[in-house]
Order: C-alpha cells, then sequence, then structure tokens
C-alpha cells in the first residue's frame, strides 16, 4: 500500500476511486454513490480537490479525442457499395455455422490438448513474468485500505 | 422504427432500412474509428468497412441476443484492431511528437504540449483500456453498455478505466502545472 493511499481518509479514498471509475461527470455515477459523493464533498476539502483533478482530466480528454467530421457523401458511397447478396449463400451461411461449429469441437478440444501438452518455453516464462511484474505494478500503487472499496461513502 | 426493426428489414436485403441506420449510425462509428487510429483517411475506410460489413453479415445478426448498436460497435473495434496490426510500423504515439500542423511538440505552447503528452498517453494505453475510455468517455456509452462492446463485464471495464485514467495521471504528472492553469 502506498503512503500517499494510506494517509488519507477511507471514505476519500473510495471517492477516488469512483472518480477513475466514472470520471469527473457526476450525472454519469449511479444515484447512491452520487448521493454520498455530494455529502462528502461539503465536508472534505480533499474531496473537492480531487474531483476538480477529474475534471480537468475530462476536460482534457475532450480536447485530445475530438474527432473531426465525417466526410461529405460518405453514407452515399457506401449504400451505393452495398454488393447484391446471395440468398442462398446467407441461408448456408446462417444455418450451417452451427453444426460446422459443433461438429468441430473435438478437433478444436484436440489441439487445445495437444498445445497444453507441449512443454513451456523460456519465451513463455518470460512472458508470464513480464505480465506479473506489470499486474503487481499497476495495483500496488493504488491499494486501497482494507474494506474500502465496498464500503459507503461517508 | 428503432435499429432492430431496420436490422430485420435490412437481412431482408431492403436498402432503404440500411441506408437508414448507416445514416444514423455513421457519424459516431467514424469519430469512434478516429480516436482509436488518430488518422481521418483510416477513420472513413474504416467506418464504411464496418457498415459494408454490416450489410454482408446481416443474417448472422441475433436479434434479442445483443443490441444493433452494441453489434456495430464490435464490428468497428475488430476493424479497428486489425488496422493497426497492419500499420504497426507507424504507431499513434510516434505520429503524436507532432502537432496537427506539423509543428514540433517542443515548439507548441503549453496548451498544445499538454495535448501531445495526452495523445501519446493515450496511444500507449492497452487496446481495451483505451477503448473502454472512448466507448464511456467520448461515445457516451454507459459502464454496461461498454462492457457489452467489449464481451465483459461491467466490473472488468471499471477496472479497465480505472487503470487508463490512473496511468493518464501518471504520464501527465510533469504537466501537472499546465493542466492546473487550464
Amino acid at each position: 500500500m502506498s503512503d500517499h493511499t494510506r494517509q488519507r481518509p477511507l471514505a476519500v479514498a473510495k471517492f477516488e476511486a469512483l472518480l477513475d471509475r466514472h470520471g469527473g461527470d457526476r450525472a454519469r455515477w449511479p444515484a447512491e454513490q452520487r448521493n454520498a459523493a455530494e455529502a462528502l464533498l461539503r465536508s472534505h476539502s480533499d474531496a473537492g480537490a480531487l474531483l476538480r483533478t477529474a475534471e480537468r482530466l475530462d476536460a482534457a480528454l475532450d480536447a485530445a479525442l475530438r474527432a473531426p467530421g465525417c466526410p461529405l457523401g460518405l453514407c452515399e458511397r457506401i449504400v451505393a457499395r452495398t454488393p447484391p447478396r446471395d440468398a442462398w449463400l446467407d441461408w448456408l451461411a446462417n444455418r450451417l455455422w452451427r453444426p460446422v461449429g459443433l461438429a468441430s469441437m473435438p478437433l478444436l478440444l484436440g489441439l487445445a490438448v495437444g498445445a497444453a501438452a507441449v512443454p513451456e518455453t523460456g519465451a513463455d516464462a518470460a512472458l508470464e513474468d513480464r505480465a506479473l511484474v506489470a499486474f503487481e505494478g499497476d495495483f500496488a500503487d493504488y491499494e486501497l485500505p482494507r474494506g474500502s472499496a465496498s464500503g459507503p461513502l461517508q | 422504427m428503432d435499429d432492430e426493426a431496420l436490422m430485420a428489414r435490412v437481412v431482408e436485403q431492403d436498402r432503404e432500412a440500411f441506408s437508414i441506420l448507416v445514416e444514423r449510425h455513421l457519424d459516431a462509428v467514424h469519430a469512434f474509428n478516429y480516436r482509436l487510429t488518430r488518422n481521418a483517411d483510416d477513420a472513413a475506410d474504416l467506418a464504411q468497412e464496418t457498415f459494408l460489413r454490416v450489410w454482408r453479415r446481416a443474417g448472422s445478426w441475433r436479434p434479442g441476443r445483443v443490441r444493433f448498436a452494441t453489434w456495430l460497435y464490435r464490428i468497428a473495434r475488430n476493424l479497428c484492431i486489425d488496422a493497426h496490426r497492419r500499420r504497426r510500423d507507424t504507431t499513434p504515439a510516434e505520429d503524436a511528437t507532432l502537432l496537427a500542423d506539423g509543428a514540433p511538440v517542443e515548439a507548441a505552447p503549453a496548451q498544445a504540449r499538454l495535448q501531445a503528452a495526452l495523445g501519446r498517453a493515450l496511444a500507449a494505453l492497452p487496446e481495451r483500456q483505451r477503448t473502454a475510455l472512448v466507448l464511456c468517455h467520448s461515445q457516451g456509452m454507459s459502464n454496461a453498455q461498454a462492457a457489452q462492446v467489449l464481451a465483459t463485464s461491467v466490473e472488468a471495464v471499471e477496472s479497465l478505466l480505472a487503470r487508463a485514467r490512473r496511468t493518464l495521471r501518471r504520464e501527465l504528472k510533469d504537466l501537472r502545472s499546465d493542466l492546473e492553469q487550464q
């Protein structure tokens, strides 16, 4: 657990976790948590500072993810390019994929068993280690106090 | 007429119903593609391919199992992933070292540097984190709707969003003073 999280009151840490999940726009929050957040914001200045940081990140994301308008005439071009579909092929694709899929199950099972029997390589182990390190690094800095993830906001 | 009713007609090769669906969703799909690829030409091409795939595969859509919009975004996302694999040599992270007008980041004002840094940080996020953020923050989806597009649980989407936002805050730490002055 990091000092950054340990020194913060439990409810504020939970509030920060909710900001991470839902963003700074509380209209997008679940109603129950929104009400609890309002109460917290009235009583904790730390919560207000966290909210302002989240709102600034939201605004920066709005700017960074701004998309240009759709090219003129694209809709018409798409509709004009729709190829004729063969009704018989449609029927074949829609009706036969299930039985073909089921019939392929034994083959897929055999492949899976065969792949599992292959000895682990050094590359596999290195990949696993990197994933483990990445996982630990991702959560260690943000581990919340025990019980904080499900506790009410107060 | 809702999307599902229109799709029922598209299955019967009704081009008018297809046209209405394209018109209804094209802007959002194009924006989604752009936000994932950061390339305007790719976004338009991928939007076109997304809808043509809807037309060609209309028969495989299962009404009642998944909403049309969810299916549409799944197709668009898969195409973006394929396009990214093809263009791996010119990653968005490299593109983001230049601003839109081609000026180097170092010569830009603080606000533009901040945006460029955020663009790089976004491009460096794992694909699922970036997609979850785009779906919820920019495309207006609820966490539950994003979970359907990503074929995962709401809890998993919230974890992806939380990790993405933490990473972005951490990556932007050096530019925090710029952020404070916005």
